[in-house]
């Protein structure tokens, strides 16, 4: 019976043609990408935790000193995607990056331009 | 004294080359695999991207193309797991072999075998289909999947008997 299923599937087999093969260096860029995004993630769900003061916001810090916390985490959060940034990517969410500072950066009220990506950014 | 391990470039180049040469053949399995070539295709290149990623891991201590495989069919498994988990594991699998009307009289029926297979418990459908479409060993199967080769025995047994059950063949 073994026999049967082996010879029954291997007659029938197709052969898709696979996707082109990246580059090394495309596969590069898309793993860094990769990173960039997840380092977003788990720095806005950090930032996010220090914001809203969990698991309780009642016994938390004094406002002032969660500001200070956000505010220190957010720049950390900043320096990963910096760090992982690189200026010949010209195809790295950087929409994901405003998107992901939006709620925080505003532009001429905390300092933080809206573009982490851009080749201009001051972060 | 041991013989030096090759350097990093040389590696990753070796790692390339053999993503490359098994394309072909990691695409068959994928697609057979995950019932489908758009689902095979997702998968293989995450696959892909999992082993660039984790590139640093291979010293070149055998071929790379058999420390790739590995990663292919543990991506595999893990996507199965997570469709199976959001329910979109298909129960006909399309595009991995012609229609069952052309079966020989007497043989038996492949899309039958693929839809029974296609059902099993992810880690089983990877076991079964390791062995009866690609032809690996146990000991193959095992250690792609990390397991023992008595686990991946007793995956295969309990997935022959579902399908047998499933396909109405005799067991044995």
């Amino acid at each position: 019976m073994d026999e049967q299923i082996d010879e029954a599937l291997r007659a029938t087999q197709g052969s898709p043609a696979p996707p082109a093969v990246p580059s090394m260096a495309e596969l590069d860029r898309r793993v860094r990408s990769r990173q960039f995004r997840a380092a977003g993630i788990a720095g806005l769900a950090a930032v996010a935790v220090l914001a809203l003061g969990w698991p309780r916001p009642d016994r938390g810090p004094s406002p002032a000193v969660r500001d200070a916390a956000v505010a220190e985490a957010l720049g950390e959060v900043i320096d990963d995607l910096d760090a992982l940034a690189q200026p010949a990517d010209d195809a790295l969410p950087g929409e994901f990056a405003v998107a992901l500072l939006d709620p925080y950066a505003h532009a001429g009220d905390t300092g933080i331009l809206s573009d982490p990506l851009s080749p201009e950014g001051e972060l | 004294m041991a013989a030096a391990l090759p350097a990093r470039a040389e590696l990753d180049d070796a790692l390339h080359a053999a993503i490359a040469a098994e394309a072909p053949r990691m695409m068959g399995l994928c697609t057979r695999m995950m019932g489908n070539e758009h689902d095979g295709a997702d998968v293989l290149q995450e696959a892909w991207l999992r082993a660039w990623r984790g590139r640093a891991a291979y010293r070149g201590e055998g071929p790379p193309a058999a420390w790739l495989r590995a990663i292919v069919v543990r991506e595999c498994l893990r996507s199965l797991r997570w469709k199976a988990w959001r329910r979109w594991v298909p129960l006909d699998p399309d595009g991995v072999g012609p229609a069952s009307e052309t079966r020989p009289e007497g043989k038996l029926d492949a899309a039958r075998i693929r839809a029974a297979a296609a059902r099993l418990p992810a880690q089983q459908r990877v076991a079964f289909n390791l062995r009866h479409e690609e032809g690996w060993t146990a000991r193959e199967i095992a250690l792609a999947l990390e397991v023992s080769p008595e686990t991946v025995k007793t995956h295969l047994e309990r997935a022959l008997s579902r399908v047998r059950e499933a396909i109405g063949a005799p067991d044995g």
